[in-house]
Protein backbone atom coordinates (compact mmCIF):
# COMPACT_ATOMS: atom_id res chain seq x y z
CA UNK A 1 0.00 0.00 0.00
CA UNK A 2 1.14 3.54 -0.42
CA UNK A 3 -0.39 6.95 0.89
CA UNK A 4 0.40 10.07 -1.18
CA UNK A 5 -0.35 13.42 0.47
CA UNK A 6 -2.02 15.66 -2.46
CA UNK A 7 -1.86 19.35 -2.33
CA UNK A 8 -3.28 19.88 -5.05
CA UNK A 9 -6.42 17.48 -5.79
CA UNK A 10 -7.59 18.69 -8.97
CA UNK A 11 -3.66 18.94 -10.55
CA UNK A 12 -2.73 15.64 -8.85
CA UNK A 13 -6.26 14.60 -11.03
CA UNK A 14 -5.14 15.86 -14.31
CA UNK A 15 -1.68 15.58 -14.37
CA UNK A 16 -2.49 11.58 -14.01
CA UNK A 17 -5.03 11.39 -16.21
CA UNK A 18 -3.42 13.70 -19.26
CA UNK A 19 0.12 11.82 -18.17
CA UNK A 20 -1.90 8.30 -18.68
CA UNK A 21 -2.99 9.62 -22.11
CA UNK A 22 -0.27 11.23 -23.14
CA UNK A 23 1.81 8.36 -22.47
CA UNK A 24 -0.13 5.82 -23.68
CA UNK A 25 -1.16 7.11 -27.32
CA UNK A 26 1.99 9.31 -27.99
CA UNK A 27 5.07 8.66 -26.24
CA UNK A 28 4.60 4.73 -26.86
CA UNK A 29 4.15 5.70 -30.65
CA UNK A 30 7.45 7.72 -30.73
CA UNK A 31 9.52 5.46 -28.76
CA UNK A 32 8.44 2.77 -30.81
CA UNK A 33 9.98 4.94 -33.77
CA UNK A 34 13.02 5.60 -32.07
CA UNK A 35 13.99 2.12 -32.12
CA UNK A 36 12.51 1.76 -35.92
CA UNK A 37 14.97 4.54 -37.25
CA UNK A 38 17.53 3.24 -35.19
CA UNK A 39 17.65 -0.02 -36.89
CA UNK A 40 16.90 1.63 -39.91
CA UNK A 41 19.56 4.23 -40.21
CA UNK A 42 17.17 6.99 -40.00
CA UNK A 43 19.06 9.60 -38.45
CA UNK A 44 17.08 12.68 -38.66
CA UNK A 45 13.54 10.30 -37.67
CA UNK A 46 15.59 8.70 -34.44
CA UNK A 47 16.64 12.36 -33.25
CA UNK A 48 13.11 13.78 -33.92
CA UNK A 49 11.45 10.96 -31.88
CA UNK A 50 13.78 11.40 -29.23
CA UNK A 51 12.91 14.93 -28.75
CA UNK A 52 8.81 14.28 -29.12
CA UNK A 53 9.57 11.46 -26.52
CA UNK A 54 11.69 13.82 -24.15
CA UNK A 55 9.06 17.14 -24.82
CA UNK A 56 5.83 14.74 -23.39
CA UNK A 57 8.00 13.44 -20.92
CA UNK A 58 8.61 16.62 -19.46
CA UNK A 59 5.38 17.71 -19.74
CA UNK A 60 3.81 15.42 -18.16
CA UNK A 61 6.18 15.98 -14.88
CA UNK A 62 6.03 19.47 -15.19
CA UNK A 63 2.20 18.58 -14.74
CA UNK A 64 2.18 17.45 -11.93
CA UNK A 65 4.40 20.41 -9.96
CA UNK A 66 3.74 23.80 -11.65
CA UNK A 67 3.08 23.95 -15.22
CA UNK A 68 0.17 23.36 -17.04
CA UNK A 69 -2.00 19.79 -17.04
CA UNK A 70 -2.52 19.87 -20.71
CA UNK A 71 -1.01 20.49 -23.56
CA UNK A 72 -1.48 19.85 -27.28
CA UNK A 73 0.59 19.83 -30.15
CA UNK A 74 -0.98 22.73 -31.76
CA UNK A 75 -0.19 24.83 -28.91
CA UNK A 76 3.11 27.37 -29.73
CA UNK A 77 3.38 28.74 -26.23
CA UNK A 78 3.60 25.60 -24.11
CA UNK A 79 6.25 25.05 -21.56
CA UNK A 80 7.36 21.89 -20.84
CA UNK A 81 10.67 22.74 -19.49
CA UNK A 82 9.72 24.50 -15.96
CA UNK A 83 11.24 21.54 -14.21
CA UNK A 84 13.70 20.84 -11.68
CA UNK A 85 17.14 21.19 -12.38
CA UNK A 86 18.25 17.32 -12.06
CA UNK A 87 16.24 15.82 -14.46
CA UNK A 88 16.48 18.60 -16.91
CA UNK A 89 19.69 17.60 -17.10
CA UNK A 90 19.49 14.07 -17.93
CA UNK A 91 16.81 15.43 -20.78
CA UNK A 92 18.44 17.47 -22.35
CA UNK A 93 22.05 15.33 -22.19
CA UNK A 94 19.40 13.14 -23.95
CA UNK A 95 18.75 15.23 -26.70
CA UNK A 96 22.40 16.52 -27.58
CA UNK A 97 23.45 12.61 -27.18
CA UNK A 98 21.12 11.56 -29.92
CA UNK A 99 21.94 14.55 -32.40
CA UNK A 100 25.68 12.72 -31.87
CA UNK A 101 25.02 9.03 -32.94
CA UNK A 102 26.53 7.93 -35.57
CA UNK A 103 26.38 4.11 -34.77
CA UNK A 104 23.96 1.91 -34.12
CA UNK A 105 25.58 0.83 -30.78
CA UNK A 106 25.83 4.44 -29.60
CA UNK A 107 22.00 4.79 -30.70
CA UNK A 108 21.10 1.68 -28.44
CA UNK A 109 22.53 3.63 -25.73
CA UNK A 110 20.62 6.36 -26.36
CA UNK A 111 17.17 4.15 -26.62
CA UNK A 112 18.28 2.46 -23.44
CA UNK A 113 18.55 5.49 -20.99
CA UNK A 114 15.31 7.05 -22.85
CA UNK A 115 13.32 4.11 -21.99
CA UNK A 116 14.59 5.18 -18.25
CA UNK A 117 13.18 8.23 -18.66
CA UNK A 118 10.12 7.09 -19.83
CA UNK A 119 9.92 4.68 -16.96
CA UNK A 120 10.53 7.13 -14.24
CA UNK A 121 7.90 9.86 -15.58
CA UNK A 122 5.72 6.67 -15.42
CA UNK A 123 6.76 6.08 -12.28
CA UNK A 124 5.84 9.86 -10.79
CA UNK A 125 2.35 9.40 -12.10
CA UNK A 126 1.83 6.56 -9.65
CA UNK A 127 2.31 3.91 -11.78
CA UNK A 128 4.19 0.90 -10.15
CA UNK A 129 4.62 -1.22 -13.28
CA UNK A 130 5.18 -0.54 -16.62
CA UNK A 131 1.93 0.71 -18.62
CA UNK A 132 0.43 -1.72 -20.89
CA UNK A 133 1.76 -1.34 -24.49
CA UNK A 134 -1.91 -0.16 -26.04
CA UNK A 135 -0.64 -0.94 -29.61
CA UNK A 136 -0.37 -4.63 -28.93
CA UNK A 137 -3.10 -7.27 -29.15
CA UNK A 138 -4.28 -7.22 -25.16
CA UNK A 139 -2.94 -3.40 -25.28
CA UNK A 140 -6.61 -1.88 -25.20
CA UNK A 141 -7.97 -4.04 -22.75
CA UNK A 142 -4.80 -3.17 -20.33
CA UNK A 143 -5.61 0.80 -21.12
CA UNK A 144 -8.84 0.27 -20.28
CA UNK A 145 -8.63 -1.14 -16.97
CA UNK A 146 -6.16 1.84 -16.27
CA UNK A 147 -8.56 3.75 -17.08
CA UNK A 148 -11.36 2.76 -15.04
CA UNK A 149 -13.08 5.67 -13.32
CA UNK A 150 -10.42 8.42 -15.11
CA UNK A 151 -13.16 10.01 -16.78
CA UNK A 152 -15.95 10.23 -14.33
CA UNK A 153 -12.76 11.60 -12.29
CA UNK A 154 -12.27 14.43 -15.06
CA UNK A 155 -15.67 15.14 -15.24
CA UNK A 156 -16.92 15.66 -12.06
CA UNK A 157 -13.70 18.02 -11.40
CA UNK A 158 -14.36 19.30 -14.96
CA UNK A 159 -10.57 19.15 -16.23
CA UNK A 160 -9.52 18.24 -19.55
CA UNK A 161 -10.42 15.52 -21.11
CA UNK A 162 -8.53 12.24 -21.33
CA UNK A 163 -8.64 11.93 -24.79
CA UNK A 164 -7.09 13.94 -27.38
CA UNK A 165 -9.01 17.10 -29.23
CA UNK A 166 -8.89 15.37 -32.40
CA UNK A 167 -10.78 12.53 -31.34
CA UNK A 168 -13.61 14.26 -29.95
CA UNK A 169 -14.73 15.98 -32.77
CA UNK A 170 -13.76 19.41 -31.70
CA UNK A 171 -12.17 20.16 -35.30
CA UNK A 172 -16.05 20.65 -36.60
CA UNK A 173 -18.34 19.41 -33.29
CA UNK A 174 -19.99 17.11 -35.02
CA UNK A 175 -18.16 14.25 -37.03
CA UNK A 176 -14.29 14.18 -37.02
CA UNK A 177 -11.80 14.45 -39.66
CA UNK A 178 -10.16 11.06 -39.48
CA UNK A 179 -6.91 11.48 -38.58
CA UNK A 180 -4.47 12.36 -35.92
CA UNK A 181 -1.07 14.56 -36.15
CA UNK B 1 4.72 7.58 -57.23
CA UNK B 2 2.64 5.03 -59.44
CA UNK B 3 -0.06 2.60 -58.21
CA UNK B 4 2.40 -0.36 -58.97
CA UNK B 5 5.39 1.38 -56.87
CA UNK B 6 2.73 1.69 -53.83
CA UNK B 7 1.74 -1.81 -54.52
CA UNK B 8 5.24 -3.28 -53.97
CA UNK B 9 5.98 -0.98 -51.24
CA UNK B 10 2.70 -2.39 -49.71
CA UNK B 11 4.10 -6.02 -50.65
CA UNK B 12 7.20 -5.87 -48.53
CA UNK B 13 5.20 -4.79 -45.62
CA UNK B 14 2.95 -7.61 -45.97
CA UNK B 15 5.47 -10.49 -46.83
CA UNK B 16 7.23 -9.23 -43.30
CA UNK B 17 4.07 -10.48 -41.96
CA UNK B 18 2.97 -13.32 -44.09
CA UNK B 19 -0.80 -11.49 -44.48
CA UNK B 20 -2.19 -10.70 -48.06
CA UNK B 21 -3.93 -7.46 -49.02
CA UNK B 22 -7.41 -9.38 -49.00
CA UNK B 23 -6.91 -9.50 -45.50
CA UNK B 24 -6.45 -5.66 -45.12
CA UNK B 25 -10.09 -4.89 -46.77
CA UNK B 26 -11.04 -7.90 -43.95
CA UNK B 27 -10.13 -5.22 -41.62
CA UNK B 28 -12.81 -3.53 -42.13
CA UNK B 29 -15.85 -3.75 -40.61
CA UNK B 30 -19.33 -3.65 -42.39
CA UNK B 31 -20.93 -2.18 -39.40
CA UNK B 32 -21.16 1.33 -41.04
CA UNK B 33 -22.23 0.00 -44.30
CA UNK B 34 -20.51 -0.80 -47.73
CA UNK B 35 -17.25 0.89 -47.94
CA UNK B 36 -17.65 2.72 -51.09
CA UNK B 37 -13.68 3.36 -51.29
CA UNK B 38 -11.09 1.55 -49.06
CA UNK B 39 -7.26 2.60 -49.44
CA UNK B 40 -4.28 1.84 -47.62
CA UNK B 41 -1.88 4.62 -46.65
CA UNK B 42 1.31 5.45 -44.34
CA UNK B 43 4.77 6.29 -43.81
CA UNK B 44 5.25 2.72 -45.73
CA UNK B 45 3.29 3.63 -48.75
CA UNK B 46 5.14 6.93 -48.70
CA UNK B 47 8.31 5.42 -49.16
CA UNK B 48 9.55 6.29 -45.82
CA UNK B 49 8.23 3.76 -43.18
CA UNK B 50 10.48 1.26 -41.77
CA UNK B 51 10.39 -2.44 -39.45
CA UNK B 52 8.34 -0.81 -36.39
CA UNK B 53 5.85 1.32 -38.97
CA UNK B 54 2.19 0.33 -39.57
CA UNK B 55 -0.29 0.50 -42.20
CA UNK B 56 -3.37 2.63 -42.05
CA UNK B 57 -6.44 1.31 -43.95
CA UNK B 58 -9.18 4.52 -44.78
CA UNK B 59 -12.92 3.47 -45.94
CA UNK B 60 -15.14 5.72 -47.09
CA UNK B 61 -18.90 4.75 -46.10
CA UNK B 62 -22.27 6.55 -45.68
CA UNK B 63 -22.68 6.35 -42.20
CA UNK B 64 -22.83 9.92 -40.85
CA UNK B 65 -21.61 10.90 -36.98
CA UNK B 66 -18.52 9.17 -37.05
CA UNK B 67 -16.25 9.82 -34.04
CA UNK B 68 -12.90 9.72 -35.04
CA UNK B 69 -10.75 6.53 -33.08
CA UNK B 70 -8.34 4.77 -34.33
CA UNK B 71 -9.18 1.30 -34.35
CA UNK B 72 -5.84 -0.95 -34.06
CA UNK B 73 -6.69 -4.32 -35.53
CA UNK B 74 -4.17 -6.76 -35.89
CA UNK B 75 -3.60 -9.13 -38.71
CA UNK B 76 -1.22 -11.57 -36.78
CA UNK B 77 1.18 -9.48 -35.79
CA UNK B 78 0.52 -6.91 -38.25
CA UNK B 79 -0.64 -3.24 -36.68
CA UNK B 80 -3.24 -1.82 -38.93
CA UNK B 81 -4.85 1.45 -38.33
CA UNK B 82 -8.41 1.48 -39.53
CA UNK B 83 -10.25 4.68 -40.20
CA UNK B 84 -13.82 5.54 -40.95
CA UNK B 85 -14.56 8.58 -43.41
CA UNK B 86 -18.08 9.69 -44.22
CA UNK B 87 -19.04 10.43 -47.84
CA UNK B 88 -20.72 13.90 -46.95
CA UNK B 89 -17.24 14.65 -45.17
CA UNK B 90 -14.88 13.76 -47.93
CA UNK B 91 -17.23 15.03 -50.10
CA UNK B 92 -16.77 18.98 -48.88
CA UNK B 93 -12.66 18.36 -49.42
CA UNK B 94 -12.71 19.46 -53.40
CA UNK B 95 -14.26 22.49 -52.39
CA UNK B 96 -10.59 22.96 -50.85
CA UNK B 97 -9.67 23.92 -54.36
CA UNK B 98 -11.02 26.99 -54.69
CA UNK B 99 -10.12 28.20 -51.58
CA UNK B 100 -7.46 29.60 -49.48
CA UNK B 101 -6.13 29.22 -46.40
CA UNK B 102 -5.79 30.97 -44.08
CA UNK B 103 -9.71 32.80 -44.47
CA UNK B 104 -9.87 36.37 -44.39
CA UNK B 105 -10.96 36.56 -40.38
CA UNK B 106 -9.14 35.33 -37.69
CA UNK B 107 -9.14 31.30 -37.17
CA UNK B 108 -9.99 29.79 -34.06
CA UNK B 109 -8.39 26.49 -32.50
CA UNK B 110 -11.62 24.29 -33.87
CA UNK B 111 -11.43 25.61 -37.41
CA UNK B 112 -7.41 25.03 -37.35
CA UNK B 113 -7.95 21.66 -35.93
CA UNK B 114 -10.53 20.83 -38.85
CA UNK B 115 -8.66 22.26 -41.03
CA UNK B 116 -4.89 20.26 -40.21
CA UNK B 117 -6.68 17.59 -39.77
CA UNK B 118 -8.87 17.69 -43.40
CA UNK B 119 -5.26 18.56 -45.11
CA UNK B 120 -3.55 15.94 -43.87
CA UNK B 121 -6.33 12.98 -44.81
CA UNK B 122 -6.48 14.40 -48.39
CA UNK B 123 -2.54 13.91 -48.57
CA UNK B 124 -3.07 10.31 -47.29
CA UNK B 125 -5.69 9.43 -49.45
CA UNK B 126 -3.50 10.99 -52.87
CA UNK B 127 -0.54 8.79 -51.02
CA UNK B 128 -2.41 5.58 -51.13
CA UNK B 129 -2.51 2.50 -52.30
CA UNK B 130 -6.46 1.47 -53.23
CA UNK B 131 -7.88 -1.39 -52.66
CA UNK B 132 -11.24 -1.34 -52.98
CA UNK B 133 -13.55 1.72 -55.10
CA UNK B 134 -15.43 2.17 -58.05
CA UNK B 135 -14.11 4.16 -61.47
CA UNK B 136 -16.23 7.26 -59.55
CA UNK B 137 -14.13 7.56 -56.25
CA UNK B 138 -11.17 6.55 -58.18
CA UNK B 139 -11.58 9.65 -59.60
CA UNK B 140 -12.49 11.41 -56.42
CA UNK B 141 -9.31 10.06 -54.92
CA UNK B 142 -7.30 11.07 -58.33
CA UNK B 143 -8.10 14.59 -57.67
CA UNK B 144 -5.91 15.28 -55.22
CA UNK B 145 -3.10 13.95 -56.98
CA UNK B 146 -3.56 17.79 -59.44
CA UNK B 147 -1.31 20.47 -58.09
CA UNK B 148 -3.98 21.99 -55.66
CA UNK B 149 -3.11 19.83 -52.73
CA UNK B 150 0.51 20.37 -53.20
CA UNK B 151 -0.15 24.05 -53.12
CA UNK B 152 -2.49 23.70 -49.97
CA UNK B 153 0.30 21.95 -48.25
CA UNK B 154 3.16 24.19 -49.09
CA UNK B 155 1.01 27.10 -47.89
CA UNK B 156 0.10 25.50 -44.43
CA UNK B 157 3.70 25.24 -43.46
CA UNK B 158 4.36 28.75 -44.90
CA UNK B 159 1.65 30.31 -42.46
CA UNK B 160 2.73 27.76 -39.88
CA UNK B 161 6.31 28.55 -40.04
CA UNK B 162 4.37 32.73 -38.97
CA UNK B 163 2.42 31.16 -36.36
CA UNK B 164 5.45 30.04 -34.85
CA UNK B 165 7.87 32.59 -35.34
CA UNK B 166 5.38 34.87 -33.74
CA UNK B 167 4.83 32.70 -30.63
CA UNK B 168 8.58 33.23 -29.75
CA UNK B 169 8.50 36.99 -30.44
CA UNK B 170 6.04 36.96 -27.64
CA UNK B 171 7.03 34.52 -24.99
CA UNK B 172 10.64 35.78 -25.29
CA UNK B 173 11.38 38.24 -22.35
CA UNK B 174 12.52 41.36 -23.57
CA UNK B 175 14.72 40.62 -26.26
CA UNK B 176 17.06 38.25 -24.31
CA UNK B 177 16.48 35.19 -26.79
CA UNK B 178 18.12 33.02 -24.29
CA UNK B 179 15.95 30.12 -22.28
CA UNK B 180 15.26 26.82 -23.17
CA UNK B 181 11.83 27.64 -23.67
CA UNK B 182 12.87 30.20 -26.36
CA UNK B 183 15.20 27.89 -28.23
CA UNK B 184 12.72 24.86 -28.46
CA UNK B 185 9.97 27.32 -29.77
CA UNK B 186 13.05 28.66 -32.38
CA UNK B 187 13.36 24.98 -33.21
CA UNK B 188 10.09 24.12 -33.63
CA UNK B 189 9.34 27.46 -36.33
CA UNK B 190 12.69 26.18 -38.09
CA UNK B 191 11.16 22.75 -38.78
CA UNK B 192 7.97 24.52 -40.14
CA UNK B 193 9.90 26.80 -42.27
CA UNK B 194 11.87 23.11 -43.75
CA UNK B 195 9.12 21.21 -44.05
CA UNK B 196 7.66 24.37 -46.55
CA UNK B 197 11.27 24.04 -48.16
CA UNK B 198 10.28 19.87 -48.61
CA UNK B 199 6.83 20.91 -50.35
CA UNK B 200 8.79 23.28 -52.50
CA UNK B 201 8.86 22.27 -56.35
CA UNK B 202 6.89 19.44 -56.40
CA UNK B 203 8.72 17.72 -52.95
CA UNK B 204 7.36 15.55 -50.89
CA UNK B 205 4.36 16.47 -49.01
CA UNK B 206 3.45 13.86 -46.79
CA UNK B 207 2.77 14.89 -43.05
CA UNK B 208 4.90 14.18 -40.11
CA UNK B 209 7.60 16.45 -39.17
CA UNK B 210 9.94 12.86 -37.67
CA UNK B 211 9.99 12.02 -41.52
CA UNK B 212 11.38 15.23 -42.59
CA UNK B 213 15.21 14.10 -43.14
CA UNK B 214 13.96 10.91 -45.45
CA UNK B 215 11.92 13.62 -47.84
CA UNK B 216 14.52 16.11 -47.74
CA UNK B 217 17.04 13.36 -48.72
CA UNK B 218 14.93 12.15 -51.26
CA UNK B 219 14.42 15.01 -53.24
CA UNK B 220 18.40 15.74 -52.59
CA UNK B 221 17.72 18.71 -50.86
CA UNK B 222 21.38 18.77 -49.39
CA UNK B 223 21.09 22.32 -48.13
CA UNK B 224 17.84 22.11 -46.59
CA UNK B 225 19.14 18.82 -44.61
CA UNK B 226 21.99 20.37 -43.31
CA UNK B 227 19.80 23.16 -41.66
CA UNK B 228 17.49 20.24 -40.29
CA UNK B 229 21.13 18.43 -38.68
CA UNK B 230 21.77 22.05 -37.32
CA UNK B 231 18.06 22.49 -35.59
CA UNK B 232 18.52 19.04 -34.27
CA UNK B 233 21.95 19.91 -32.06
CA UNK B 234 20.03 20.78 -28.76
CA UNK B 235 21.76 23.53 -26.97
CA UNK B 236 23.43 23.50 -23.83
CA UNK B 237 21.55 24.73 -20.74
CA UNK B 238 23.53 28.56 -21.09
CA UNK B 239 22.23 32.02 -22.45
CA UNK B 240 25.07 31.95 -24.74
CA UNK B 241 24.07 28.72 -26.45
CA UNK B 242 20.49 29.06 -26.04
CA UNK B 243 20.71 32.51 -27.87
CA UNK B 244 22.51 30.93 -30.91
CA UNK B 245 20.67 28.63 -31.60
CA UNK B 246 17.75 30.30 -31.15
CA UNK B 247 19.36 32.82 -33.60
CA UNK B 248 20.22 30.43 -36.23
CA UNK B 249 16.63 29.11 -36.16
CA UNK B 250 15.39 32.25 -36.94
CA UNK B 251 17.99 32.76 -39.61
CA UNK B 252 16.39 29.34 -40.89
CA UNK B 253 12.92 31.14 -40.57
CA UNK B 254 13.91 34.01 -42.04
CA UNK B 255 15.17 32.34 -45.17
CA UNK B 256 11.81 31.53 -46.55
CA UNK B 257 11.66 34.94 -47.57
CA UNK B 258 9.31 37.61 -45.55
CA UNK B 259 5.77 36.98 -44.50
CA UNK B 260 2.96 38.62 -46.55
CA UNK B 261 2.20 41.96 -45.13
CA UNK B 262 -1.10 40.67 -45.09
CA UNK B 263 -1.35 38.52 -42.22
CA UNK B 264 -2.44 39.22 -39.14
CA UNK B 265 -2.22 36.93 -35.23
CA UNK B 266 -5.00 36.65 -33.43
CA UNK B 267 -4.79 35.83 -29.52
CA UNK B 268 -7.39 33.61 -28.24
CA UNK B 269 -8.15 31.90 -24.50
CA UNK B 270 -5.99 28.52 -24.64
CA UNK B 271 -8.57 25.50 -23.98
CA UNK B 272 -10.00 25.49 -20.26
CA UNK B 273 -9.60 29.27 -19.63
CA UNK B 274 -11.65 30.60 -17.07
CA UNK B 275 -12.17 34.39 -16.04
CA UNK B 276 -12.93 35.31 -12.12
CA UNK B 277 -13.16 38.42 -10.78
CA UNK B 278 -13.46 39.36 -7.19
CA UNK B 279 -11.96 41.28 -4.74
CA UNK B 280 -10.69 43.59 -7.01
CA UNK B 281 -8.74 41.70 -9.01
CA UNK B 282 -9.10 39.33 -12.20
CA UNK B 283 -7.97 35.71 -12.77
CA UNK B 284 -7.30 34.35 -15.40
CA UNK B 285 -6.93 31.00 -15.32
CA UNK B 286 -6.65 27.03 -16.92
CA UNK B 287 -8.92 24.36 -15.30
CA UNK B 288 -8.73 26.13 -12.21
CA UNK B 289 -5.54 25.25 -11.34
CA UNK B 290 -2.88 27.91 -13.05
CA UNK B 291 -3.26 31.20 -14.29
CA UNK B 292 -2.13 34.79 -13.39
CA UNK B 293 -3.98 37.10 -11.01
CA UNK B 294 -4.35 40.94 -12.55
CA UNK B 295 -4.73 43.47 -10.56
CA UNK B 296 -6.58 46.36 -10.86
CA UNK B 297 -9.25 44.26 -12.43
CA UNK B 298 -9.07 43.58 -16.14
CA UNK B 299 -11.28 44.90 -18.42
CA UNK B 300 -14.02 43.23 -20.15
CA UNK B 301 -12.24 42.29 -23.43
CA UNK B 302 -10.56 39.51 -21.69
CA UNK B 303 -13.39 37.16 -21.69
CA UNK B 304 -13.38 33.52 -21.45
CA UNK B 305 -14.70 32.36 -25.13
CA UNK B 306 -12.34 30.13 -27.19
CA UNK B 307 -13.79 31.55 -29.97
CA UNK B 308 -13.24 35.07 -30.01
CA UNK B 309 -9.96 36.13 -30.12
CA UNK B 310 -9.00 38.93 -27.42
CA UNK B 311 -6.55 40.77 -29.94
CA UNK B 312 -5.56 40.23 -33.51
CA UNK B 313 -2.75 42.80 -34.85
CA UNK B 314 0.48 42.38 -37.45
CA UNK B 315 2.82 39.76 -37.08
CA UNK B 316 5.58 42.19 -35.69
CA UNK B 317 3.06 44.42 -33.85
CA UNK B 318 3.32 44.49 -29.93
CA UNK B 319 -0.14 43.54 -28.10
CA UNK B 320 -1.25 44.70 -24.69
CA UNK B 321 1.09 44.11 -22.20
CA UNK B 322 -1.69 42.05 -20.72
CA UNK B 323 -2.12 39.60 -23.97
CA UNK B 324 1.89 39.35 -23.84
CA UNK B 325 1.47 38.32 -20.06
CA UNK B 326 -1.05 35.93 -21.45
CA UNK B 327 0.59 34.31 -23.85
CA UNK B 328 3.98 34.07 -21.58
CA UNK B 329 1.97 32.11 -19.17
CA UNK B 330 0.73 29.68 -21.85
CA UNK B 331 -2.85 31.03 -21.17
CA UNK B 332 -3.49 31.65 -24.91
CA UNK B 333 -3.66 30.01 -27.88
CA UNK B 334 -2.80 31.84 -31.13
CA UNK B 335 -3.51 31.74 -35.15
CA UNK B 336 -2.33 33.57 -38.34
CA UNK B 337 -4.71 34.76 -40.89
CA UNK B 338 -5.62 37.09 -43.90
CA UNK B 339 -6.34 40.37 -43.40
CA UNK B 340 -10.23 40.92 -42.67
CA UNK B 341 -11.55 42.23 -46.18
CA UNK B 342 -12.60 45.33 -46.33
Amino acid sequence: MTALPIADTRRRVAAVTQGLTRMLIFVQAAYQDVRGALHAGQRETFQLQVRSVIIDCLSSRNAARSGEVSWTNDSVTSDPFAGDPEELGEALSLLRDAALVTTEAEGLVVVERLGRFVADTEAQLGFSEPLPELRSPNGMFGAIKLARGAFEAVDVLGLPSLLPAEWLGQGDGETAPGSVA
Amino acid sequence: MSQDVRRELLGEFLRRFDITVESLTHDVEDTFGDPHLVIVTGSILAGLGNQESDVDVYAVVDKEGLQFIPLVTFDGAARVDVRYFSTSEVNRWHDYRSSSWPAHAPVDRKAWLRYRGELESMVRFRIAYELLGDDAWRSWRQAFELPWLHDLVQRWWRIETARRAVAVRLIDDGGCWSGQRVAHRAGEAALAALECRAAQGGGSIFFGTKWLGERLRATSDDASLAELHEVLRWPERDPDHERAYAARCLEIVASLGSASPTLRVAIYPAPGVSRLDFSGRSMIHRWGIRGIEFAPALDAMYHQDESTPWWQGQLDEAPPEEVRELVRHDLAWLSVHEETAR
